[in-house]
């Protein structure tokens, strides 16, 4: 039940962004325009975005305000408070890289949560302890200490493997308490994400699979017309939804499926 | 509160309730609101209403306290 390797690499997954500083915002920007770096796939943007933020202050001119910058693909706002590798697979479709996101200063999105650190420790903990509220009706969240709750926002923050999972395993392995229900959530772009309840096991004890989740969250889907992912990989719908919670799950504790219109 | 009890379209998100909670309170936009579901989480601002109630319903009813402070963070 547990794969090492496999949620190691999840952990290490990275993507290459090139941080394209748009030349009509940002009149004064010498060459060049652009900031590339390798961002964790389960860490979020406010997180990483210090150096880049730095290499534009010393290439412009004008003042820049940090709280007015914020990012852009497609045409997309890209939510502060969404795992990065959330975010690629929801909108990048066709799989490029380098990940050309565009940086903006001005009209900042009203929508866009505060991407200070305080608020992203905030919302990530908030999603944690909403997790375990559906797999062990917060029993296990509510008998940690706040400093293990902020060891766990603190190792994605930092990239610690090893201090993340010392903390974490107690919510993914509780022998006291049998999981209720698995926390996944389902994304198709353009609409807010569903969250049903989803049992580990089907009434004959049989472990549920991720067709059938997804069926329970959308009844009418037509499968030959979507490719389901998470974390970037085209996850074969016979997986047990236990297994997932386990190893494939985002750092919130949430699996996050991406339903993709073919 | 004076008026508890509310039926809401369920495709609304959470923002949308903040907004509206904090228009009926005459709360100023920019101040600080907190929704909290069974007294043990804040919901994502994302999560529409309809989600919330299927996962979390206590009697048929979602039950929703609310603060200006991180009172159950």
């Amino acid at each position: 039940m547990d794969d090492y390797e496999i949620r190691r690499n999840i952990w290490e997954g990275k993507i290459p962004v090139e941080f394209d500083f748009d030349t009509r915002e940002f009149t004064s920007i010498r060459s060049p325009q652009s900031y590339f770096a390798m961002l964790p796939r389960i860490s979020y943007f406010p997180l990483c975005l210090s150096k880049a933020l730095k290499f534009l202050s010393i290439n412009v001119d004008e003042d820049i305000d940090v709280k007015d910058v914020w990012l852009e693909y497609n045409g997309q706002i890209l939510k502060w408070h969404y795992p990065i590798g959330l975010l690629y697979d929801m909108y990048v479709a066709d799989g490029t890289l380098p990940w050309v996101i565009n940086v903006r200063s001005q009209n900042y999105p009203n929508e866009l949560v505060h991407p200070s650190k305080d608020t992203m420790r905030h919302i990530f903990l908030q999603a944690v302890k909403e997790a375990d509220q559906l797999k062990h009706k917060g029993q296990v969240i509510s008998s940690m200490t706040k400093d293990e709750h902020n060891r766990l926002f603190d190792s994605v923050a930092n990239n610690k493997f090893d201090d993340f999972w010392s903390v974490n395993k107690r919510l993914m392995y509780d022998e006291t308490n049998k999981i209720s229900y698995v926390p996944i959530r389902f994304y198709e772009p353009g609409s807010p994400f569903k969250q049903v309840l989803i049992s580990p096991s089907n009434e004959d004890d049989s472990p549920c699979i991720l067709e059938s989740a997804i069926r329970k969250a959308l009844p009418t889907i037509d499968f030959s017309s979507y490719t389901v992912i998470s974390q970037g990989i085209n996850v074969p719908l016979n997986t047990s939804v236990i297994w997932m919670a386990r190893n494939l799950s985002y750092p919130d504790n949430f699996i996050h499926i991406l339903l993709r219109k073919s | 509160m004076k008026q508890k009890n509310w039926a809401v379209e369920g495709y609304h998100t959470v923002a949308w309730l903040v907004a509206f909670i904090k228009k009926y309170l005459n709360i100023d936009v920019d101040s600080s609101l907190f929704l909290f579901v069974n007294q043990s989480f804040s919901p994502s601002p994302d999560h529409t209403l309809s989600s919330l109630h299927q996962c979390f319903t206590t009697s048929d009813k979602l039950v929703i306290h609310y603060s200006t402070t991180n009172a159950w963070g």
